[in-house]
């Protein structure tokens, strides 16, 4: 059962089966991340910080009434879930989120 | 708080609702926009093309400049980075130039356009060799390439919201200026690389379109120069790739693309003999690449123009 949920979890990561086995592999590039990071997209690194963003907020704001005891429900405010449903419509177009799993992107 | 409910249940019965629905408008604007845009470019019998990429005109000014060419070289960026129309002069002993063009203009017609009006600024007849490369069929996109009108109306805009406000707002972006040290090209038509490659294999793909459609597009393409330089062999090329450590065995795919070009083109009533397509194979190294897996650097460039070299060998019997 654990095998199999840890298993899956890898299988349904990505798609395209080559780019799996790419990100499986574990490359370490050590700071030439840095320069990858620098080169994606305008959307991409907006998506990125944004997720960044998610994850910290529950941190630093922790003791926060918003956030105490509530992990990660603050984003289904109506208000929260409205200005992220205007971020979202604002950037989305054609050629963004073409080929990548929402599953291995949570 | 009786208050707090309210705003909540107001936003989720009216102002959410709303939002989607006006993005709803955007998507038919949006749409009625690229439809009306296809069409003009359709129906556009001017030399757009120029506007689309200033170095069409610079290619149409430098064949006029060299009078007699014996062999052409068209494409898209594939083969503005990875052939060399020097290199091809210097192995074969005849004048060659490099009329190949980024996307390929973007648009079937406009490409067909610039050729033509090109083609009009030499000797036709004296031409012998005419090499297509094309990157196309190794996209999922000809269908997207000859017309995105067609693909109807999406959930997702051709551009995004804040895509539209920066354009009208500022128009006049540096893209042009960021691109220009790009597309410096040589009196060959090659690409001049100025310490601006740097590939770093992060994005591989492997894609490959619908074989009908491939055959279809290629053969196409092949009569259409036929037409235009009916003395010269036509060598539709497909070009090399960078796969990383991933190998594909492409056997099929080119057998079944190759065994359909020829069917079609024998339907057509055009001589095989004149006609050749042509698959180079994957680059070796990532030391050959510039800044795409298609696009070569200087070294990865005399590696694919000696390897079509040696195809052209194999396959034009003149």
């Amino acid at each position: 059962m654990i095998l199999g949920v840890v298993i899956g979890r890898a299988l349904f990561a990505d798609p395209d089966f080559g780019r799996l086995l790419e990100k499986l592999s574990f490359q370490y590039d050590g700071f030439v991340v840095l320069t990858k990071l620098a080169e994606l997209t305008d959307t991409s690194k907006f998506a990125l910080s944004l997720g960044i963003f998610f994850i910290v907020a529950e941190a630093v704001f922790q003791k926060c009434k918003y956030f105490n005891r509530r992990n990660y429900k603050f984003y289904r405010i109506p208000i929260i879930q409205l200005i992220l449903l205007i971020i979202t419509l604002a950037v989305v177009r054609d050629s963004s989120g073409v080929d990548y799993a929402v599953y291995g992107q949570r | 708080m009786p208050s707090m409910v309210n705003v909540n249940r107001f936003i989720n019965t009216a102002v959410i609702p709303i939002v989607i629905l006006a993005y709803g408008v955007f998507l038919l604007i949006d749409h009625a926009h690229n439809r009306a845009f296809e069409l003009a470019v359709t129906r556009s019998i001017q030399r757009d093309y120029i506007q689309t990429d200033p170095t069409s005109a610079e290619h149409i000014q430098n064949v006029q400049k060299i009078g007699s060419i014996k062999g052409l070289v068209f494409g898209g960026s594939n083969a503005a980075y990875s052939l060399s129309a020097r290199f091809l002069s210097y192995y074969t002993g005849m004048k060659w130039y490099n009329a190949s063009l980024n996307a390929e203009l973007g648009n079937i017609k406009r490409h067909k356009n610039f050729i033509q009006d090109l083609s009009a600024e030499i000797d036709r007849t004296t031409v012998r060799y005419v090499v297509y490369s094309s990157y196309i069929p190794y996209e999922k996109k000809v269908a997207a390439f000859e017309s995105s009108a067609n693909r109807g109306i999406t959930i997702k805009p051709e551009v995004s919201i804040l895509g539209y406000i920066r354009y009208y707002h500022f128009p006049s972006s540096d893209q042009g200026d960021r691109f220009a040290d790009k597309n410096k090209r040589d009196r060959f038509g090659d690409k001049i690389f100025e310490n601006y490659c740097r590939f770093t294999a992060d994005d591989l793909s492997h894609q490959r379109e619908n074989v009908d459609i491939s055959a279809e597009f290629l053969a196409d393409y092949a009569i259409f120069f036929a037409s235009l330089f009916p003395n010269a062999s036509i060598l539709i090329v497909l070009p090399s790739e960078y796969y990383g450590a991933l190998s594909f065995d492409d056997s099929i795919f080119e057998q079944t693309l190759r065994t359909k070009f020829y069917s079609i083109l024998n339907a057509r009533y055009f001589k095989d003999a004149n006609m050749k397509i042509i698959f180079q194979p994957p680059y070796t190294s990532i030391k050959q690449l510039c800044d795409e897996q298609y696009h070569a650097n200087e070294d990865g460039r005399l590696w694919r123009t000696r390897n079509l070299i040696e195809f052209m060998r194999e396959a034009v019997v003149r």
